[in-house]
C-alpha cells in the first residue's frame, strides 16, 4: 500500500513537471488570433487581402512556434501583430461591404430624388391646377355675387319704381277725386247733394292725408272712394242743379225781356200770371182806323219794335189778341178783331218769326182799355208767355 | 577572403542605421509617433478608434521604457506594432466613415421614401379633389 502510494505520488509529481514543461498555456493574443482566423469573414479577407492575410498567417505561425519554444513574448508579438494585420483585412473587406452598401444607397438616394423631384413637379402642377380652379371658383363666386347684388338692386329699382309708379297713380287718383269734387261743385253738389258730397270731401281729405303719409294704398282706396262718391254727388246734384240753373236763366231773361219790353216807348208793359205762367202783355192801342184790319201806317215802326223783340225772345210762345171799339158793329167786332190780330202776326212772319210761335184771338170789344167808342181800343195786344 | 571580407563590409555598412541607431532617436520615432497618434485621435472624430489608439499609446510607453533602459531591440518591435496599428486606426477611421456615410445615406433613403409616401399621398388627394372638381364643374 505504501509503495503504491508513493508510486503515485512519484508518477503525479513527474507527471505535473512535465506537464507543465509541455504545456505552456498559449498567450490570449494568440488565442484571439487564432479566434480571429476562424471567424467566418476570415474566407473573404483571405480572397480578397490576400497579402494582409498571409503576412498575418506567417505571424500567427511564428507566434505558435514562439510558444512552442516557449517564447512567450515572442508569441505574444507575434500574435498581436498578425491580430493587428487580420484585423485590418477584415476591416477592409468590411470597408468594401460598406462601400458596396453606400454606392448601392448613393444610388437608391439618386433614384428616390429623382422620383421625388418628379413627385414635386407633379404636386406643383396639381397645386397649380387647384390654385387655378380655386381662382375660378372665387370668380364664379364673384360674379354669382355680383349679379345676385345686381339683381337686388335691379329688384330695389324696380321695386322703387313701382312705389314711384303707385304713387304716381295714387296721386292720379287723389287728383282725379279731387277733379270729380270740383265737378260735384260745378253743379253745386254741396247744395243739392250735401250728403255725398261731405262724404266725398271728406274721403279726399284723407286720400290726401294718406298720400302725404306714404300709405299709397290706403290713399288709392280711399281717392277711388272719394272719386265715387264724388261722382254720385255729381249725379245726384246735376238735375237739381240744372233745373235751378234753368229757373235762374228764365227767370233773368224774363226780366230781361221785361226791361227791354219796357224800353219800347208807347207801349205800357204790364205783367198778368195765369197759374203758374206769366203773361208780358204789351198793348198797341190805335193802331187801327175805324174798321180797318191792316194797323196804321204810322204805327209800323212801333210794330217793328215790338217784332224785333218777339224775335229776339224766340222760345216765347207769342199770343196775339185783336180788340175793337164800339165803333166797329157789333156783328163784325170779334171778325175785325180777328182779322187784325191775324194781319199782325203776318206782320210779324214778315219780320222772320215763326208763325207757329204765335196764336191769334179776336176779342171783339172786349177788356176796353178806355171808353167803349174811344179808339184807343181799336188795338192789339201782343202777350209773350212765360214761366 | 577579401570578397568575403567586402561582403561583410557591405553587411555592416548597410546594417548599421539599425544598429546606429541611438536613444535620441528612437526617442525622436517615439515623439513622432505620439505626434500621430495624436493626428488620428482628432481625424477620429467618431471616436472608433479609442481603443486601439490606447494601445498605441500603452505601446509607445513601453517603448519609451525599453528605450530608458537601453532595450532597443524591445522598443523597435513595440514600434512595429505601433505603425501597423496606426494603418489599422486608419483603416478603422475610414471604415467609421464611411460607416457613417452609410447610415447618413440610409436614414436620407427612410426620410426620403418617407417624404415620397407623404407626397404620393398627398398627390392622390389633390388628384382626387381636381377630378370631383372637374365632375363638379362638368355638372354646372
Amino acid at each position: 500500500m505504501t509503495r503504491r502510494f508513493v508510486a503515485l505520488l512519484v508518477v503525479f509529481i513527474l507527471g505535473g513537471a512535465l506537464g507543465g514543461c509541455a504545456h505552456i498555456p498559449k498567450p490570449k493574443e494568440l488565442l484571439d488570433l487564432a479566434s480571429l482566423r476562424e471567424s467566418k469573414e476570415y474566407p473573404a479577407a483571405q480572397e480578397k487581402q490576400p497579402d494582409l492575410v498571409r503576412q498575418s498567417d506567417d505571424s500567427y505561425f511564428k507566434s505558435v512556434e514562439s510558444w512552442r519554444d516557449k517564447e512567450i513574448e515572442d508569441s505574444k508579438y507575434w500574435a498581436t501583430l498578425g491580430t493587428i494585420k487580420l484585423r485590418t483585412a477584415l476591416s477592409m473587406v468590411k470597408e468594401e461591404a460598406v462601400r458596396q452598401r453606400a454606392e448601392a444607397a448613393r444610388k437608391e438616394l439618386a433614384e428616390l430624388k429623382k422620383r421625388e423631384k418628379e413627385l414635386k413637379r407633379q404636386l406643383l402642377e396639381a397645386d397649380e391646377q387647384l390654385a387655378l380652379h380655386a381662382k375660378l371658383e372665387a370668380a364664379r363666386k364673384a360674379a354669382e355675387e355680383k349679379e345676385a347684388q345686381l339683381k337686388a338692386k335691379l329688384s330695389e329699382a324696380q321695386r322703387r319704381e313701382e312705389e314711384q309708379k303707385r304713387l304716381a297713380e295714387a296721386q292720379t287718383k287723389v287728383s282725379e277725386a279731387a277733379l270729380a269734387l270740383k265737378q260735384a261743385d260745378t253743379v253745386e253738389a254741396a247744395k243739392y247733394a250735401p250728403n255725398e258730397y261731405g262724404v266725398a270731401q271728406a274721403l279726399v281729405a284723407r286720400a290726401e292725408a294718406a298720400l302725404k303719409d306714404g300709405k299709397i294704398s290706403d290713399a288709392v282706396a280711399t281717392a277711388d272712394m272719394a272719386r265715387s262718391r264724388a261722382e254720385a254727388a255729381l249725379a245726384a246734384a246735376r238735375p237739381q242743379y240744372v233745373a235751378a240753373r234753368k229757373v235762374a236763366e228764365r227767370q233773368a231773361r224774363n226780366q230781361a225781356l221785361q226791361k227791354d219790353a219796357a224800353a219800347i216807348g208807347g207801349v205800357t208793359v204790364r205783367m198778368k200770371a195765369v197759374g203758374e205762367t206769366q203773361q208780358l202783355i204789351m198793348p198797341v192801342p190805335d193802331l187801327f182806323k175805324r174798321a180797318e184790319t191792316a194797323p196804321r201806317a204810322d204805327k209800323k215802326a212801333l210794330l217793328n219794335e215790338i217784332g224785333a223783340l218777339v224775335k229776339k225772345y224766340a222760345e216765347y210762345p207769342v199770343i196775339v189778341n185783336g180788340y175793337t171799339s164800339n165803333r166797329v158793329r157789333p156783328s163784325q167786332q170779334y171778325s175785325v178783331s180777328q182779322a187784325r190780330a191775324q194781319e199782325v202776326a203776318n206782320h210779324f212772319v214778315s219780320l222772320g218769326i215763326e208763325f207757329k210761335r204765335m196764336a191769334t184771338a179776336g176779342r171783339g170789344s172786349e177788356n176796353p182799355i178806355a171808353g167803349k167808342a174811344s179808339p184807343l181800343n181799336d188795338r192789339v195786344e201782343i202777350i209773350l208767355l212765360f214761366q | 577572403m577579401t570578397l568575403r571580407l567586402v561582403l561583410m563590409a557591405m553587411v555592416m555598412f548597410l546594417a548599421a542605421p539599425a544598429w546606429a541607431e541611438e536613444p535620441a532617436d528612437l526617442e525622436q520615432t517615439i515623439t513622432d509617433l505620439n505626434s500621430q497618434a495624436g493626428d488620428k485621435e482628432r481625424i477620429d472624430t467618431q471616436g472608433a478608434t479609442k481603443v486601439e489608439l490606447s494601445q498605441i499609446r500603452g505601446w509607445l510607453t513601453n517603448a519609451t521604457n525599453s528605450v530608458k533602459e537601453n532595450a532597443a531591440k524591445v522598443a523597435r518591435k513595440f514600434f512595429d506594432l505601433v505603425r501597423v496599428q496606426m494603418k489599422l486606426v486608419d483603416q478603422l477611421i475610414s471604415l467609421s466613415q464611411i460607416d457613417a456615410e452609410v447610415a447618413r445615406l440610409e436614414r436620407d433613403v427612410a426620410k426620403t421614401k418617407e417624404r415620397i409616401a407623404t407626397m404620393t399621398t398627398q398627390l392622390e388627394e389633390k388628384r382626387v379633389q381636381l377630378r370631383a372638381l372637374k365632375l363638379r364643374e362638368g355638372g354646372k
